[in-house]
Protein backbone atom coordinates (compact mmCIF):
# COMPACT_ATOMS: atom_id res chain seq x y z
CA UNK A 1 0.00 0.00 0.00
CA UNK A 2 3.07 2.39 0.51
CA UNK A 3 3.69 2.11 -3.22
CA UNK A 4 0.07 3.41 -4.15
CA UNK A 5 0.25 6.09 -1.67
CA UNK A 6 3.72 7.15 -2.81
CA UNK A 7 2.02 6.99 -6.73
CA UNK A 8 -1.10 9.46 -5.46
CA UNK A 9 1.48 11.66 -3.47
CA UNK A 10 4.09 11.90 -6.16
CA UNK A 11 1.42 13.04 -8.51
CA UNK A 12 -0.75 14.93 -6.81
CA UNK A 13 2.57 17.26 -5.86
CA UNK A 14 3.67 17.34 -9.25
CA UNK A 15 0.54 18.79 -10.54
CA UNK A 16 1.95 22.23 -9.13
CA UNK A 17 5.90 21.21 -8.83
CA UNK A 18 5.75 20.92 -12.42
CA UNK A 19 4.48 24.21 -13.78
CA UNK A 20 6.66 26.35 -11.24
CA UNK A 21 9.94 24.16 -12.63
CA UNK A 22 8.47 24.55 -16.15
CA UNK A 23 8.19 28.50 -14.96
CA UNK A 24 11.70 28.66 -13.68
CA UNK A 25 12.94 26.88 -16.47
CA UNK A 26 11.50 29.43 -18.88
CA UNK A 27 12.95 31.86 -16.21
CA UNK A 28 16.47 30.37 -16.37
CA UNK A 29 16.54 30.42 -20.04
CA UNK A 30 15.50 34.35 -20.54
CA UNK A 31 17.83 35.20 -17.75
CA UNK A 32 20.70 33.44 -20.00
CA UNK A 33 19.66 35.56 -23.28
CA UNK A 34 19.35 38.48 -21.17
CA UNK A 35 22.93 38.34 -20.54
CA UNK A 36 24.06 37.41 -23.71
CA UNK A 37 22.48 40.55 -24.57
CA UNK A 38 23.95 42.70 -22.05
CA UNK A 39 27.00 41.59 -23.58
CA UNK A 40 26.33 43.09 -27.06
CA UNK A 41 24.31 45.75 -25.26
CA UNK A 42 27.75 46.80 -23.25
CA UNK A 43 29.94 46.71 -26.16
CA UNK A 44 27.62 49.52 -27.52
CA UNK A 45 27.28 51.57 -24.50
CA UNK A 46 30.95 51.31 -24.23
CA UNK A 47 31.00 54.17 -27.07
CA UNK A 48 31.98 57.27 -26.07
CA UNK A 49 29.34 59.40 -27.94
CA UNK A 50 26.37 58.73 -29.16
CA UNK A 51 22.35 58.45 -29.11
CA UNK A 52 22.80 54.45 -29.72
CA UNK A 53 25.13 54.69 -26.36
CA UNK A 54 22.76 56.38 -24.06
CA UNK A 55 19.78 54.04 -24.88
CA UNK A 56 22.03 50.85 -24.63
CA UNK A 57 22.91 52.31 -21.34
CA UNK A 58 18.94 52.40 -20.67
CA UNK A 59 18.05 49.29 -21.94
CA UNK A 60 21.21 47.61 -20.02
CA UNK A 61 19.90 48.65 -16.39
CA UNK A 62 16.55 47.40 -17.69
CA UNK A 63 18.48 44.24 -18.39
CA UNK A 64 20.32 43.97 -15.59
CA UNK A 65 17.40 44.13 -13.26
CA UNK A 66 15.82 41.60 -15.38
CA UNK A 67 18.70 39.04 -14.74
CA UNK A 68 18.67 39.73 -10.54
CA UNK A 69 14.84 39.21 -11.12
CA UNK A 70 15.28 35.89 -12.66
CA UNK A 71 18.17 34.83 -10.16
CA UNK A 72 16.12 35.76 -7.46
CA UNK A 73 12.86 33.13 -8.86
CA UNK A 74 15.83 30.57 -9.40
CA UNK A 75 16.95 30.57 -5.75
CA UNK A 76 13.46 30.79 -4.41
CA UNK A 77 12.36 27.89 -6.07
CA UNK A 78 13.31 25.59 -3.63
CA UNK A 79 11.50 26.91 -1.00
CA UNK A 80 8.37 27.54 -3.17
CA UNK A 81 8.88 23.71 -4.02
CA UNK A 82 9.00 23.65 0.03
CA UNK A 83 6.17 25.54 0.53
CA UNK A 84 3.75 23.33 -1.99
CA UNK A 85 5.36 20.00 -0.33
CA UNK A 86 3.87 21.58 2.83
CA UNK A 87 0.58 22.42 1.37
CA UNK A 88 0.14 19.50 0.08
CA UNK A 89 0.60 17.62 3.36
CA UNK A 90 -1.96 20.02 4.80
CA UNK A 91 -4.94 19.74 2.43
CA UNK A 92 -4.58 15.85 2.11
CA UNK A 93 -4.57 15.60 5.78
CA UNK A 94 -6.08 18.23 7.77
CA UNK A 95 -8.88 19.86 5.32
CA UNK A 96 -12.20 17.60 4.12
CA UNK A 97 -9.42 15.42 1.68
CA UNK A 98 -8.44 13.98 5.47
CA UNK A 99 -11.65 12.18 5.39
CA UNK A 100 -10.63 9.94 2.64
CA UNK A 101 -7.35 9.61 3.23
CA UNK A 102 -7.67 8.86 6.79
CA UNK A 103 -10.82 6.67 5.78
CA UNK A 104 -7.95 4.18 3.20
CA UNK A 105 -7.30 0.84 4.77
CA UNK A 106 -3.79 1.74 4.86
CA UNK A 107 -1.86 2.41 8.50
CA UNK A 108 -1.24 5.62 9.98
CA UNK A 109 2.15 5.65 9.50
CA UNK A 110 2.56 4.53 5.97
CA UNK A 111 0.46 7.79 5.21
CA UNK A 112 2.90 9.79 6.75
CA UNK A 113 5.96 7.95 5.36
CA UNK A 114 4.60 8.24 1.93
CA UNK A 115 4.49 12.05 2.52
CA UNK A 116 8.17 12.24 4.12
CA UNK A 117 9.23 10.20 0.74
CA UNK A 118 7.46 11.79 -1.80
CA UNK A 119 8.59 15.60 0.13
CA UNK A 120 11.91 14.69 0.18
CA UNK A 121 12.39 13.87 -3.46
CA UNK A 122 10.68 16.55 -4.74
CA UNK A 123 12.76 18.41 -2.61
CA UNK A 124 15.54 16.96 -3.71
CA UNK A 125 14.89 17.33 -7.34
CA UNK A 126 14.14 20.97 -7.16
CA UNK A 127 17.53 21.31 -5.65
CA UNK A 128 18.56 19.55 -8.75
CA UNK A 129 16.91 21.41 -11.05
CA UNK A 130 18.50 24.37 -9.05
CA UNK A 131 22.27 23.18 -9.49
CA UNK A 132 21.43 22.25 -13.19
CA UNK A 133 19.69 26.04 -14.08
CA UNK A 134 22.70 27.47 -12.61
CA UNK A 135 25.36 25.47 -14.43
CA UNK A 136 23.03 26.19 -17.50
CA UNK A 137 23.29 29.96 -16.76
CA UNK A 138 26.84 30.20 -16.21
CA UNK A 139 27.99 27.83 -19.05
CA UNK A 140 25.48 29.84 -21.66
CA UNK A 141 25.30 33.39 -20.21
CA UNK A 142 28.52 34.06 -18.76
CA UNK A 143 30.70 34.48 -22.10
CA UNK A 144 31.34 37.93 -23.76
CA UNK A 145 33.10 36.11 -26.81
CA UNK A 146 31.64 32.61 -26.68
CA UNK A 147 28.33 31.04 -26.64
CA UNK A 148 29.64 28.49 -24.32
CA UNK A 149 31.73 29.22 -21.66
CA UNK A 150 34.33 26.34 -22.15
CA UNK A 151 37.21 28.46 -19.92
CA UNK A 152 34.90 29.02 -17.40
CA UNK A 153 33.74 25.17 -17.54
CA UNK A 154 37.39 24.43 -17.09
CA UNK A 155 37.99 26.82 -13.70
CA UNK A 156 34.79 25.51 -12.09
CA UNK A 157 36.06 21.76 -12.24
CA UNK A 158 39.87 22.80 -11.52
CA UNK A 159 38.23 24.40 -8.46
CA UNK A 160 36.05 21.48 -7.74
CA UNK A 161 39.00 18.86 -7.95
CA UNK A 162 40.88 20.92 -5.91
CA UNK A 163 38.25 21.34 -3.37
CA UNK A 164 37.62 17.43 -3.62
CA UNK A 165 41.08 16.52 -3.56
CA UNK A 166 41.87 18.35 -0.09
CA UNK A 167 38.91 18.71 1.47
CA UNK A 168 36.93 15.57 0.35
CA UNK A 169 35.83 14.17 3.67
CA UNK A 170 34.76 17.53 4.84
CA UNK A 171 32.69 18.03 1.78
CA UNK A 172 31.35 14.43 1.56
CA UNK A 173 30.26 15.30 5.40
CA UNK A 174 29.13 18.47 4.45
CA UNK A 175 26.84 17.53 1.94
CA UNK A 176 25.35 14.44 4.32
CA UNK A 177 24.66 17.20 6.71
CA UNK A 178 22.72 19.47 3.90
CA UNK A 179 20.89 16.08 3.31
CA UNK A 180 19.96 15.72 6.92
CA UNK A 181 19.12 19.02 7.35
CA UNK A 182 16.35 18.88 4.57
CA UNK A 183 15.34 15.57 6.09
CA UNK A 184 15.06 17.40 9.18
CA UNK A 185 13.32 20.76 7.60
CA UNK A 186 10.13 18.75 6.40
CA UNK A 187 9.78 16.41 9.06
CA UNK A 188 9.67 19.26 11.63
CA UNK A 189 7.04 21.67 9.12
CA UNK A 190 4.81 18.23 9.22
CA UNK A 191 5.41 17.88 13.22
CA UNK A 192 4.38 21.82 13.31
CA UNK A 193 0.82 21.48 10.97
CA UNK A 194 0.11 18.46 12.68
CA UNK A 195 0.45 20.24 16.28
CA UNK A 196 -1.33 23.59 14.77
CA UNK A 197 -4.03 21.77 13.35
CA UNK A 198 -4.51 19.18 16.26
CA UNK A 199 -4.42 22.43 19.00
CA UNK A 200 -6.07 24.86 17.02
CA UNK A 201 -10.06 24.96 16.56
CA UNK A 202 -9.55 27.90 14.29
CA UNK A 203 -7.02 29.89 12.40
CA UNK A 204 -4.63 26.37 12.14
CA UNK A 205 -2.28 27.68 9.28
CA UNK A 206 -1.55 30.79 11.98
CA UNK A 207 -1.06 27.94 14.15
CA UNK A 208 1.17 25.74 12.39
CA UNK A 209 3.80 28.54 11.52
CA UNK A 210 3.85 29.52 15.31
CA UNK A 211 4.38 25.80 16.69
CA UNK A 212 6.79 25.76 13.56
CA UNK A 213 9.32 28.87 15.11
CA UNK A 214 8.82 27.14 18.74
CA UNK A 215 10.09 23.98 17.29
CA UNK A 216 12.90 25.46 15.33
CA UNK A 217 14.13 27.60 18.18
CA UNK A 218 14.28 24.61 20.77
CA UNK A 219 15.60 22.68 18.03
CA UNK A 220 18.35 25.23 17.14
CA UNK A 221 19.22 26.09 20.59
CA UNK A 222 19.80 22.56 21.47
CA UNK A 223 21.85 22.06 18.26
CA UNK A 224 24.15 24.73 19.82
CA UNK A 225 24.76 23.89 22.58
CA UNK A 226 25.89 20.60 21.81
CA UNK A 227 27.67 21.33 18.82
CA UNK A 228 29.24 23.95 20.86
CA UNK A 229 30.43 21.43 23.52
CA UNK A 230 31.57 18.98 21.37
CA UNK A 231 33.22 21.11 18.71
CA UNK A 232 35.38 22.54 21.59
CA UNK A 233 36.50 18.99 22.79
CA UNK A 234 37.03 18.30 19.44
CA UNK A 235 39.50 21.40 18.71
CA UNK A 236 41.42 20.73 22.03
CA UNK A 237 42.30 17.75 20.50
CA UNK A 238 42.73 18.20 17.27
CA UNK A 239 41.99 21.39 15.13
CA UNK A 240 41.33 20.19 11.57
CA UNK A 241 39.34 17.49 13.25
CA UNK A 242 36.60 20.34 14.46
CA UNK A 243 35.65 21.14 11.12
CA UNK A 244 34.52 17.02 10.21
CA UNK A 245 32.80 16.73 14.03
CA UNK A 246 31.07 19.48 13.49
CA UNK A 247 29.37 18.54 10.05
CA UNK A 248 28.74 15.19 11.89
CA UNK A 249 27.28 16.43 15.17
CA UNK A 250 24.98 18.41 12.46
CA UNK A 251 24.10 15.28 10.78
CA UNK A 252 23.59 13.15 13.33
CA UNK A 253 20.95 15.83 15.56
CA UNK A 254 19.03 16.31 11.88
CA UNK A 255 18.82 12.41 12.09
CA UNK A 256 17.36 12.08 15.52
CA UNK A 257 15.02 14.75 15.48
CA UNK A 258 13.67 13.81 11.86
CA UNK A 259 13.36 10.58 13.56
CA UNK A 260 11.58 12.28 16.76
CA UNK A 261 9.48 14.41 14.93
CA UNK A 262 7.98 11.96 12.45
CA UNK A 263 7.12 9.65 16.25
CA UNK A 264 5.52 11.93 17.59
CA UNK A 265 3.45 13.24 13.91
CA UNK A 266 2.23 10.09 13.74
CA UNK A 267 1.55 9.27 17.50
CA UNK A 268 -0.85 12.36 17.03
CA UNK A 269 -2.33 11.51 13.87
CA UNK A 270 -3.59 8.20 15.70
CA UNK A 271 -4.46 9.77 18.76
CA UNK A 272 -5.31 13.42 18.67
CA UNK A 273 -6.75 13.49 15.58
CA UNK A 274 -9.83 15.38 15.10
CA UNK A 275 -11.13 16.89 11.71
CA UNK A 276 -13.67 19.36 12.28
CA UNK B 1 -11.51 -12.04 3.95
CA UNK B 2 -11.01 -13.04 7.50
CA UNK B 3 -12.52 -15.28 9.30
CA UNK B 4 -14.29 -12.55 11.41
CA UNK B 5 -15.63 -10.94 8.63
CA UNK B 6 -17.34 -14.05 7.28
CA UNK B 7 -18.94 -14.90 10.87
CA UNK B 8 -22.86 -14.06 10.84
CA UNK B 9 -22.92 -14.17 14.17
CA UNK B 10 -20.42 -11.06 15.04
CA UNK B 11 -22.84 -7.48 14.65
CA UNK B 12 -21.80 -5.09 12.09
CA UNK B 13 -21.19 -2.84 14.36
CA UNK B 14 -21.54 -2.57 18.47
CA UNK B 15 -20.47 0.46 20.85
CA UNK B 16 -20.38 -0.86 24.35
CA UNK B 17 -20.58 2.22 26.90
CA UNK B 18 -19.06 4.36 23.91
CA UNK B 19 -18.46 8.42 24.92
CA UNK B 20 -16.67 11.02 23.04
CA UNK B 21 -15.82 14.25 24.38
CA UNK B 22 -14.63 17.42 23.09
CA UNK B 23 -13.00 19.15 25.98
CA UNK B 24 -15.38 18.76 28.82
CA UNK B 25 -18.36 18.36 27.09
CA UNK B 26 -19.71 14.67 26.01
CA UNK B 27 -20.51 14.70 22.87
CA UNK B 28 -21.80 10.90 22.82
CA UNK B 29 -22.39 9.83 26.26
CA UNK B 30 -22.43 6.16 27.30
CA UNK B 31 -23.83 4.90 24.08
CA UNK B 32 -24.65 0.83 23.95
CA UNK B 33 -25.34 -0.16 20.23
CA UNK B 34 -25.35 -3.58 18.42
CA UNK B 35 -26.33 -3.30 14.65
CA UNK B 36 -27.10 -6.75 12.64
CA UNK B 37 -25.87 -7.27 8.84
CA UNK B 38 -28.55 -6.63 6.38
CA UNK B 39 -30.06 -3.34 7.24
CA UNK B 40 -30.68 -0.22 6.30
CA UNK B 41 -30.77 2.00 9.53
CA UNK B 42 -31.86 5.73 9.88
CA UNK B 43 -29.55 7.79 12.44
CA UNK B 44 -31.81 10.46 13.03
CA UNK B 45 -31.73 13.09 15.66
CA UNK B 46 -31.47 16.73 15.64
CA UNK B 47 -28.21 19.16 15.17
CA UNK B 48 -25.73 18.36 17.83
CA UNK B 49 -27.24 14.90 19.01
CA UNK B 50 -23.82 13.13 18.12
CA UNK B 51 -24.49 11.47 14.52
CA UNK B 52 -21.36 12.97 12.89
CA UNK B 53 -19.36 11.55 15.78
CA UNK B 54 -20.88 8.51 16.13
CA UNK B 55 -19.87 8.00 12.43
CA UNK B 56 -16.22 9.26 12.87
CA UNK B 57 -15.70 7.33 15.40
CA UNK B 58 -16.91 3.82 13.41
CA UNK B 59 -14.93 5.06 10.45
CA UNK B 60 -11.76 5.66 12.87
CA UNK B 61 -11.43 9.29 12.37
CA UNK B 62 -11.41 9.68 15.94
CA UNK B 63 -10.93 7.86 19.15
CA UNK B 64 -13.63 7.25 21.98
CA UNK B 65 -12.70 9.13 24.98
CA UNK B 66 -13.98 6.13 27.07
CA UNK B 67 -15.70 2.52 26.20
CA UNK B 68 -15.45 1.07 23.02
CA UNK B 69 -16.68 0.75 19.65
CA UNK B 70 -16.43 -2.34 17.25
CA UNK B 71 -16.68 -2.27 13.69
CA UNK B 72 -17.07 -6.19 12.66
CA UNK B 73 -15.83 -7.56 16.06
CA UNK B 74 -12.84 -5.04 15.88
CA UNK B 75 -11.45 -1.71 16.90
CA UNK B 76 -11.31 0.72 14.10
CA UNK B 77 -7.77 0.46 11.97
CA UNK B 78 -6.54 -0.34 8.59
CA UNK B 79 -8.49 -3.50 8.60
CA UNK B 80 -11.64 -2.34 9.50
CA UNK B 81 -11.36 0.33 7.29
CA UNK B 82 -11.37 -1.78 4.54
CA UNK B 83 -14.91 -2.95 5.57
CA UNK B 84 -16.34 0.56 5.61
CA UNK B 85 -17.60 2.93 2.97
CA UNK B 86 -17.79 6.37 4.47
CA UNK B 87 -19.35 9.13 2.80
CA UNK B 88 -18.81 12.15 4.92
CA UNK B 89 -21.39 15.63 4.69
CA UNK B 90 -18.42 17.32 2.86
CA UNK B 91 -16.39 16.63 -1.04
CA UNK B 92 -13.48 14.69 0.13
CA UNK B 93 -12.24 14.17 -3.24
CA UNK B 94 -9.01 16.85 -4.19
CA UNK B 95 -10.62 19.19 -7.04
CA UNK B 96 -7.31 19.11 -8.89
CA UNK B 97 -8.35 15.46 -9.13
CA UNK B 98 -9.94 14.53 -12.95
CA UNK B 99 -12.60 11.69 -12.25
CA UNK B 100 -11.21 9.01 -14.09
CA UNK B 101 -8.39 9.37 -11.38
CA UNK B 102 -11.06 9.36 -8.56
CA UNK B 103 -12.03 5.79 -10.21
CA UNK B 104 -7.94 4.85 -10.01
CA UNK B 105 -7.88 5.91 -6.80
CA UNK B 106 -10.65 3.98 -5.37
CA UNK B 107 -9.66 0.82 -7.15
CA UNK B 108 -5.85 1.38 -6.49
CA UNK B 109 -6.68 1.14 -2.48
CA UNK B 110 -10.05 -0.60 -2.41
CA UNK B 111 -10.16 -4.59 -3.30
CA UNK B 112 -13.73 -4.58 -2.90
CA UNK B 113 -14.20 -1.50 -5.62
CA UNK B 114 -16.47 -2.56 -8.47
CA UNK B 115 -15.54 0.05 -11.46
CA UNK B 116 -17.56 -1.55 -14.10
CA UNK B 117 -20.43 -0.70 -11.75
CA UNK B 118 -18.76 2.88 -10.88
CA UNK B 119 -18.49 3.57 -14.59
CA UNK B 120 -21.97 2.54 -15.23
CA UNK B 121 -23.56 4.67 -12.93
CA UNK B 122 -21.54 7.32 -14.07
CA UNK B 123 -22.28 7.06 -18.21
CA UNK B 124 -25.76 6.82 -16.63
CA UNK B 125 -25.51 10.31 -14.88
CA UNK B 126 -23.47 12.10 -17.99
CA UNK B 127 -20.53 12.69 -15.94
CA UNK B 128 -17.54 12.89 -17.85
CA UNK B 129 -14.60 11.35 -16.36
CA UNK B 130 -12.02 13.34 -18.41
CA UNK B 131 -13.09 16.33 -16.58
CA UNK B 132 -11.61 18.32 -13.16
CA UNK B 133 -13.55 17.77 -10.35
CA UNK B 134 -13.27 21.56 -9.91
CA UNK B 135 -15.58 21.88 -12.85
CA UNK B 136 -18.49 19.77 -11.56
CA UNK B 137 -21.41 21.85 -10.09
CA UNK B 138 -21.44 20.61 -5.76
CA UNK B 139 -24.77 18.71 -6.70
CA UNK B 140 -22.60 16.33 -9.54
CA UNK B 141 -19.68 16.16 -6.88
CA UNK B 142 -21.90 14.41 -4.28
CA UNK B 143 -23.00 12.29 -6.79
CA UNK B 144 -20.02 11.13 -7.91
CA UNK B 145 -19.01 10.88 -4.34
CA UNK B 146 -21.94 8.39 -3.53
CA UNK B 147 -21.39 6.30 -6.54
CA UNK B 148 -17.57 5.70 -5.52
CA UNK B 149 -18.47 5.02 -1.86
CA UNK B 150 -21.84 2.81 -3.08
CA UNK B 151 -19.45 0.48 -5.83
CA UNK B 152 -17.46 -0.56 -3.04
CA UNK B 153 -18.74 -3.74 -1.88
CA UNK B 154 -18.53 -2.59 1.76
CA UNK B 155 -19.94 -4.64 4.94
CA UNK B 156 -21.05 -1.36 7.13
CA UNK B 157 -21.76 1.54 4.85
CA UNK B 158 -21.84 5.45 6.77
CA UNK B 159 -23.77 7.64 5.09
CA UNK B 160 -23.11 11.28 6.71
CA UNK B 161 -26.36 13.20 5.54
CA UNK B 162 -26.04 11.55 1.77
CA UNK B 163 -29.03 13.88 1.01
CA UNK B 164 -28.62 17.21 2.98
CA UNK B 165 -27.60 19.89 0.55
CA UNK B 166 -29.52 18.03 -2.96
CA UNK B 167 -32.54 18.58 -4.98
CA UNK B 168 -35.76 16.46 -4.81
CA UNK B 169 -34.85 14.35 -8.20
CA UNK B 170 -31.13 14.46 -6.73
CA UNK B 171 -32.40 12.60 -3.74
CA UNK B 172 -34.36 10.20 -5.21
CA UNK B 173 -31.43 9.09 -7.33
CA UNK B 174 -29.11 8.80 -4.15
CA UNK B 175 -32.26 6.54 -2.32
CA UNK B 176 -32.28 4.26 -5.12
CA UNK B 177 -28.36 4.05 -5.45
CA UNK B 178 -27.89 2.88 -1.97
CA UNK B 179 -31.48 0.51 -2.23
CA UNK B 180 -29.96 -1.27 -5.45
CA UNK B 181 -26.69 -1.31 -4.76
CA UNK B 182 -25.77 -2.46 -0.87
CA UNK B 183 -25.24 -6.15 -0.60
CA UNK B 184 -27.76 -8.53 1.41
CA UNK B 185 -25.00 -9.04 3.99
CA UNK B 186 -24.18 -5.54 4.41
CA UNK B 187 -25.14 -3.18 6.64
CA UNK B 188 -26.32 0.93 5.52
CA UNK B 189 -26.01 3.18 8.55
CA UNK B 190 -27.88 6.44 6.76
CA UNK B 191 -27.61 9.99 9.18
CA UNK B 192 -30.08 12.53 8.38
CA UNK B 193 -32.63 15.01 9.65
CA UNK B 194 -35.26 14.43 6.50
CA UNK B 195 -36.88 11.69 7.76
CA UNK B 196 -39.53 12.04 4.97
CA UNK B 197 -37.28 11.46 2.54
CA UNK B 198 -35.60 8.14 3.51
CA UNK B 199 -38.31 6.89 5.60
CA UNK B 200 -39.57 4.24 2.78
CA UNK B 201 -36.28 2.90 2.58
CA UNK B 202 -35.55 2.19 6.29
CA UNK B 203 -35.75 -1.11 7.72
CA UNK B 204 -34.64 0.59 11.36
CA UNK B 205 -33.99 3.80 12.95
CA UNK B 206 -32.29 4.94 15.91
CA UNK B 207 -32.91 8.32 17.81
CA UNK B 208 -30.14 9.83 18.98
CA UNK B 209 -30.27 12.78 21.53
CA UNK B 210 -27.88 14.65 23.55
CA UNK B 211 -24.80 12.13 22.65
CA UNK B 212 -27.74 9.21 23.99
CA UNK B 213 -29.99 6.57 22.21
CA UNK B 214 -32.95 7.47 23.17
CA UNK B 215 -34.69 4.83 20.67
CA UNK B 216 -34.14 2.00 19.03
CA UNK B 217 -36.45 -0.12 16.51
CA UNK B 218 -37.62 -1.54 13.43
CA UNK B 219 -39.75 0.65 11.15
CA UNK B 220 -42.49 -1.94 11.32
CA UNK B 221 -42.67 -2.41 14.89
CA UNK B 222 -42.52 1.69 15.74
CA UNK B 223 -45.52 1.77 12.87
CA UNK B 224 -47.38 -1.02 14.85
CA UNK B 225 -46.98 0.45 18.36
CA UNK B 226 -47.64 3.98 18.10
CA UNK B 227 -49.65 4.32 15.03
CA UNK B 228 -47.41 6.36 13.07
CA UNK B 229 -44.50 7.29 10.89
CA UNK B 230 -41.17 7.23 11.92
CA UNK B 231 -41.77 11.17 10.97
CA UNK B 232 -44.15 11.93 12.78
CA UNK B 233 -42.83 9.70 15.36
CA UNK B 234 -39.74 11.87 15.38
CA UNK B 235 -41.68 15.46 15.58
CA UNK B 236 -43.09 13.89 18.55
CA UNK B 237 -39.97 12.64 20.39
CA UNK B 238 -38.34 15.95 19.79
CA UNK B 239 -41.32 17.83 19.75
CA UNK B 240 -39.65 21.29 21.28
Amino acid sequence: MLGKLLKHDMRAQMRVILPVTICVMISAILCTGALRLAFVLSDIAAEPEGFAAVLSTIFMSWVVLFVILNVFILLVYPTIALISIVVHFYRNLYTDEGYLTFTLPVKTRSILTSKFISGMIWQLVSYVVLIALGAFILIFGTSPEHIVNLSGIRSFFDVVGMILGEYGWLAFTYLISLLAGSFYGIAALYLAVTIGCVVAKKHRVLASIGVYYVINMIMSTMMSVVSFIIVAVATAMNESAALYVSSIVSAAFSIVFTVAALLITVYMMKNKLNLS
Amino acid sequence: MNAYNESASIPILTANMLTKSYGSAPVLNCVNLTLPAGRIIGLLGPNGSGKTTLIKLAAGLLTPTSGEILVCGRAPDEVTRGLVSYLPERTYLSPSMRVSETLDYFADFYADFDRVRAVDMMSRLGIDDSVRLRTLSKGTKEKLQLILVMSRNARLYLLDEPIGGVDPAAREYILSTIISNYASDSTVLISTHLISDIEAVLDEFLFLRNGGIVMQSTVDDARERYGMSVDALFREVYRC
